[in-house]
């Protein structure tokens, strides 16, 4: 009589990669925290108001940053798409939805240096204000976060097409996505405290 | 065809067979064997230690006579602020996280670490900001450097250095958050893991705001050096990371190192065990230092938070030892220089916590940043007791890391250290620390300020720093004979079983969890039990 053991169970699911995102994000936050906090320290100590912090020849566009924030938030919601359309299997949609969302990160650098363009303000201040320094490392950072946000949902949506997820395996998808999510909170931050509020 | 894999605990898959150079350095520096790359680590930190102590011998020496120094004036701030930074970014941080590269994945019953290929890089970006930050200091840059290219230069290396450093850490927490063995639940995983999991989450929230306060400093300074000063300024802004209440971060491994090898010595599970596990937590609570940025927030010392803050630093390590004493009282201890290692770092590491509470008491003129309070005397954050306290702090976390290479070693090489030649180690490190946190905790009250050598105090301020001096060439002395002694016992000396310690976690055992359920924090002592 032949006996056959019934099979193994299936391994647990260590969701490495989302965890590990997500403490990444959380060192992302309070990275842009910090950035934040020194920007208003120092617009408080110069005085605490737009007039006084603000070099006079500057002008900082408004509609580009809003802009930039509606893009931001749809490119989370087109991230999460890519997770939905995963827990479904399609992968074709998956890697649709990631390059909509790297198309939208792309538009926001372009945002951005639309913006810089648009104050041609020079990084060394020409009065002694520290308004120039912090602006640009704040933005540049973001910018530089975004840039990370396309090269990995470039590489994820590669590996969605070659096979590398499905819909009981969307942990990558879903760490883009987070990831995604993260910048979009960020950039709220930044935006609120630099364009807003300037 | 029969194929034979060598597994990772057979030595000739270690690498020992291997003799050609090349290949050897190649295996080594691209490697995904957490033990490796552990090992990598931790062994470089031992080295910067060393080279860290060397600095600190000399800068202490030539405080002695303060009219008659032979050290190049100028370059004593840099040497200074080399050896605070140094020691805790190049030296113990790198320890403590090799460690937990090495060993954290064994503890839970992990294969490897969680990405081990970040983990490598993590070694290799540090290293690379090592070398940029050494050769900075070396070319005239760093904290009040003459060079503008070289103290940027110093900045740029620092974020790669601390960037290296929170990839690491991810790997760590990650590991401990889901590489766990089936049966090991957060509350059963080993004192030194969980102690990891707490430190490197602290980690990772504390050390960003730093990146970006450096990231600031460093477009500041290439442009035109507005809001924050030139190079003498830098160290107001990144001194919070490595002073108290941050430094509290580099020790907090100890604990959980504390809370491991105690109850194995002795022989006995730990009592109160979930105790331990919150104070280490709230030892972490109270690490996290990004609130308290003097280069921001001048009162932020005099805040009531920060009072707690700091008697709050000392109950955890109370409480550790506490229960560690408790342990040896309830089993039968044998005696080992991994437990004179844990127990001398435990008592450097409350003198410095204890240290910690005069910090924020403005009565005695602390922690003003114009450098003198209002009764005209000298206040604690330009005196020499924020370092002092940082380096006893320091010094614990290394002595831990001292102990932890001599407990975990024969499961790392296969070897043990000689336990005879290295546990006198340990009395003379804790010597070392007690004495350069107390003389130099004490000359600060006679005004000797912080970084610099050449100064006009009054006091019996020889004396003392002839004391501190010694108990840095003590430390120096510790690494220097931790170093041989390994090179030594790891190479020549006794070969060992798997477990020389009748250890209680899984480290300790090659069967994992295929043959043994893990049914409490202490599955092998559950298996003698049974």
């Amino acid at each position: 009589m032949a006996l056959a053991l019934p099979a193994a169970p299936a391994p647990a699911r260590t969701r490495s990669q989302l965890v590990a995102t997500a403490f990444a994000c959380a060192a992302g936050l309070m990275f842009f925290g910090g950035l934040l906090a020194l920007y208003a320290k120092y617009r408080h100590l110069a005085g605490g108001t737009t007039a006084t912090w603000v070099p006079k020849k500057v002008r900082i566009p408004e509609i580009p940053s809003n802009t930039m924030l509606i893009t931001m938030m749809l490119a989370s919601i087109t991230a999460q798409w890519a997770v939905y359309a995963m827990r479904r299997g399609n992968r074709r949609d998956t890697s649709l939805a990631l390059a909509v969302t790297s198309l939208f990160g792309v538009a926001v650098v372009n945002a951005q240096a639309f913006i810089y363009s648009q104050m041609k303000m020079p990084i060394r201040s020409a009065d002694g204000k520290a308004f120039n320094v912090l602006f640009y490392t704040t933005t540049g950072s973001f910018m530089f976060a975004v840039i990370i946000g396309l090269g990995f949902a470039a590489v994820t949506a590669f590996r969605s097409l070659g096979g590398r997820f499905s819909a009981t395996e969307t942990e990558g998808v879903s760490s883009v996505a987070l990831y995604w999510h993260f910048l979009t909170v960020a950039f709220a931050g930044v935006w609120f405290f630099v364009y807003v509020t300037k | 065809m029969t194929m034979t894999e060598a597994h990772l605990d057979n030595p000739a898959s270690t690498g020992a067979v291997t003799t050609d150079v090349v290949a050897r350095v190649t295996d080594w520096t691209t490697t995904v064997d957490h033990r490796h790359i552990g090992r990598l680590f931790a062994g470089s930190g031992l080295v910067a230690g060393l080279g860290l102590m060397v600095v600190a011998v000399l800068l202490a020496a030539d405080r002695i006579n303060s009219s008659a120094t032979f050290l190049p004036i100028d370059a004593t701030y840099q040497m200074s602020t080399l050896y605070r930074v140094g020691l805790a970014f190049l030296a113990v941080a790198p320890i403590v996280l090799g460690l937990a590269i090495a060993i954290v994945p064994l503890q839970v019953g992990a294969s490897n670490i969680a990405f081990p290929r970040a983990a490598t890089l993590s070694y290799v970006t540090w290293l690379g900001g090592s070398v940029l930050v050494v050769g900075a200091f070396i070319a005239n840059g760093g904290p009040g450097g003459g060079s503008n290219w070289y103290a940027e230069l110093f900045l740029a290396g620092l974020v790669v250095v601390i960037l290296g450093l929170l990839i690491a850490s991810i790997c760590v927490v990650t590991t401990v958050a889901t590489l766990r063995a089936p049966g090991l639940t957060l509350d059963r995983v080993p004192m030194f893991s969980f102690a990891n999991l707490i430190a490197c989450s602290v980690m990772l929230l504390s050390w960003p705001v730093l990146i970006a306060n450096l990231v600031d400093l460093y477009v500041s300074h290439r442009y035109g050096q507005v809001p924050f000063g030139d190079s003498t300024k830098f160290m107001s802004y990144i001194d919070w990371a490595f002073t108290h209440p941050g430094v509290t971060l580099f020790a907090l491994p100890l604990l959980g190192f504390i809370g491991d090898v105690v109850p194995t010595f002795a022989r006995v599970r730990q009592p109160m065990r979930a105790v331990m596990m919150v104070a280490i937590g709230f030892a972490g609570l109270n690490s996290f230092a990004a609130d308290v940025q003097r280069g921001l927030n001048a009162n932020t010392a005099y805040r009531p938070l920060m009072i707690l803050v700091s008697l709050g630093t000392v109950l955890p390590f109370l409480l550790v030892l506490g229960l560690s004493g408790l342990a040896v009282r309830s089993g039968k201890p044998t005696l080992g220089a991994p437990l004179f290692f844990a127990l001398a770092a435990g008592v450097a590491a409350l003198l410095a916590a204890a240290m910690s509470v005069l910090i924020p008491f403005r009565r005695l003129g602390l922690m003003d940043p114009q450098g003198v309070s209002a009764d005209g005397l000298r206040i604690i954050n330009s005196t020499i007791y924020p370092a002092a306290q940082a380096s006893t702090m320091l010094f614990a976390a290394l002595l831990g890391g001292c102990g932890a290479l001599a407990y975990w070693g024969p499961r790392l090489w296969g070897r043990r250290i000689d336990d005879k030649k290295l546990a006198p180690l340990a009395l003379l490190g804790l010597l070392g620390a007690a004495l350069v946190g107390i003389a130099e905790g004490i000359a600060a009250f006679s005004d000797q300020p912080i970084d610099e050598v050449a100064f006009s105090i009054s006091g019996p301020h020889q004396l003392l720093n002839v004391l501190a001096t010694v108990g840095y060439g003590l430390m120096a002395l510790v690494v220097l004979g931790t170093i041989g002694l390994a090179l030594r016992g790891f190479t020549k000396g006794e070969v060992t079983g798997i477990d020389p310690w009748e250890g209680q976690s899984l480290e300790w055992t090659v069967e994992g969890t295929n043959q043994l359920a893990v049914t409490s924090a202490q599955p092998l002592y559950d298996r003698k039990d049974a």
